[in-house]
């Protein structure tokens, strides 16, 4: 498992995976709609989901949801347990520091997030 | 829904372009990236129209670009695509400017390319042969262009050398190499042109009452790479908008769209943060204005208009120039991208 900090957009990554199973296109959708989310281009992602896939934080789903009404190019992603123990990690990482932040006065306490 | 021809032509080069990823990795993932860009295109243009589809279908062509770069990186020197922050997520390169200071970067193109247009069709006369110097800055439309330059090469430089200030001082550096070997009028400007920009640094630091603005010349060129392949840019629009020595019956319009393509070119220059897509976008302009040159030539007998003897139409000359143009001006974007990568590693 990888201790360095994760970077803006392998962590949108997985956080849009961890809202449920997504193919190429609904992660990119998914990552926009995020709170401050950022815009990832297809050649970004793909290059990030290989090194998931290698790494076992993501894997791909043999099944589709329902392949009469998909295109058939598209492979569906899924949060592995290792990779939701690497988002938890993450997560509480920047928890952690938002925490000092805000002790630090840099943060209110009703400011997002 | 109708797909407009330009949306599928965009969607044929990026399938294209798929091809050169690494063999393993187009098996595995080129037929989903081409539906995700396709279907990415087709939203953008159905729900906010074809600019923004445009916008996002070169900004994936230059992603893919860079994303094939670094999955042949990875197989050659058998390292790992990162997934960790890189200093470019800390601080994004450089800034893009505002749309006001990029306006500002922009001007002296579009000053320039008017000022070729006019001094094309408009020849005055002057009092005396040579005549005094007052009355050429009256009657040519290249020293209003330079005094421009000059101008706002002073204000930049007097207020710490913002980066919409760069382009005043490549415009002024391109025109003073040009006129050192120019005669007007009978008027011989030689190497004296050169005391203006000096001038400007030295009326800079005058009333700044420090060497700040030389340091701060020499600070930006070291933090930003990028700036040789810019000024070589700006070299090569230089002689591109002029069209010297061509008497295409439409020249005006072909000046007029070389001005328009290099303007394009600096506009995303300091619009985009990143130092390889910056000078990308660089070297794409660079080809439309060879092709405009190119096509120019190949469309207005110049052989006949010169009384030269008949040979090809076709200008190879620009096309080599452009080709070693565009190699040289990746140099500076590979250097900066070499160092930020040593600069991690170190991290």
């Amino acid at each position: 498992m990888s201790s360095s900090n994760l970077s803006p957009a392998a962590l949108s990554i997985l956080i849009a995976l961890k809202d449920g199973d997504k193919h190429g296109y609904a992660i990119l959708q998914a990552v926009i709609e995020q709170p401050g989310g950022t815009r990832l281009l297809p050649g970004t992602l793909y290059n990030l989901l290989k090194r998931m896939l290698e790494d076992g934080w993501i894997a791909e789903l043999d099944e589709r949801p329902d392949p009469a009404l998909d295109d058939e190019r598209r492979r569906y992603y899924r949060l592995s347990g290792l990779g939701e123990r690497v988002l938890r990690q993450e997560v509480a990482r920047m928890d952690g520091l938002l925490r000092a932040a805000r002790q630090a006065g840099l943060l209110a306490d009703g400011d997002l997030p | 829904m109708t797909v407009p021809r330009w949306l599928a032509w965009l969607e044929a080069i990026y399938r294209g372009l798929l091809r050169l990823y690494p063999a393993a990795f187009q098996q595995r993932f080129a037929g989903e990236m081409a539906q995700v860009f396709s279907a990415l295109g087709r939203q953008a243009y159905a729900q906010n129209g074809p600019g923004m589809a445009l916008r996002l279908g070169v900004l994936s062509l230059a992603d893919g670009l860079l994303a094939a770069a670094r999955q042949w990186g990875s197989k050659l020197f058998n390292r790992r695509i990162a997934m960790e922050s890189t200093r470019d997520d800390n601080h994004g390169g450089l800034a893009p400017l505002s749309t006001a200071h990029a306006g500002l970067a922009v001007l002296p193109y579009i000053l320039y390319g008017l000022a070729c247009m006019l001094a094309y069709s408009w020849h005055p006369t002057t009092s005396t042969l040579p005549p005094p110097v007052w009355e050429l800055f009256l009657k040519i439309p290249y020293l209003w262009f330079a005094v421009f330059c000059l101008a706002g090469l002073t204000v930049g430089l007097a207020n710490g050398f913002p980066r919409w200030a760069q382009p005043y001082l490549g415009w002024t550096l391109y025109f003073c190499w040009w006129w050192s070997n120019m005669t007007t009028y009978s008027y011989r400007w030689d190497a004296k042109v050169w005391l203006a920009p000096l001038g400007a640094l030295l009326l800079a630091m005058i009333l700044r009452r420090s060497l700040r603005p030389v340091v701060e010349v020499l600070r930006a060129l070291w933090q930003d790479w990028t700036l040789p392949s810019f000024a070589l840019f700006i070299f090569y629009c230089g002689v591109s908008i002029l069209f010297d020595e061509n008497h295409h019956p439409m020249l005006l319009l072909f000046m007029a769209a070389a001005t328009l393509a290099a303007a394009a070119g600096a506009w995303a220059y300091y619009r985009l943060a990143h130092a390889v897509p910056r000078v990308l976008v660089l070297g794409g302009m660079l080809v439309v204005l060879a092709f405009l040159q190119i096509w120019s030539y190949g469309t207005w007998d110049f052989r006949a208009y010169y009384n030269l003897p008949p040979g090809p139409q076709f200008d190879w000359r620009t096309l080599w120039i452009t080709v070693v143009v565009a190699a040289v001006m990746l140099v500076p974007a590979l250097a900066d991208w070499l160092r930020k990568r040593r600069g991690i590693q170190r991290t």
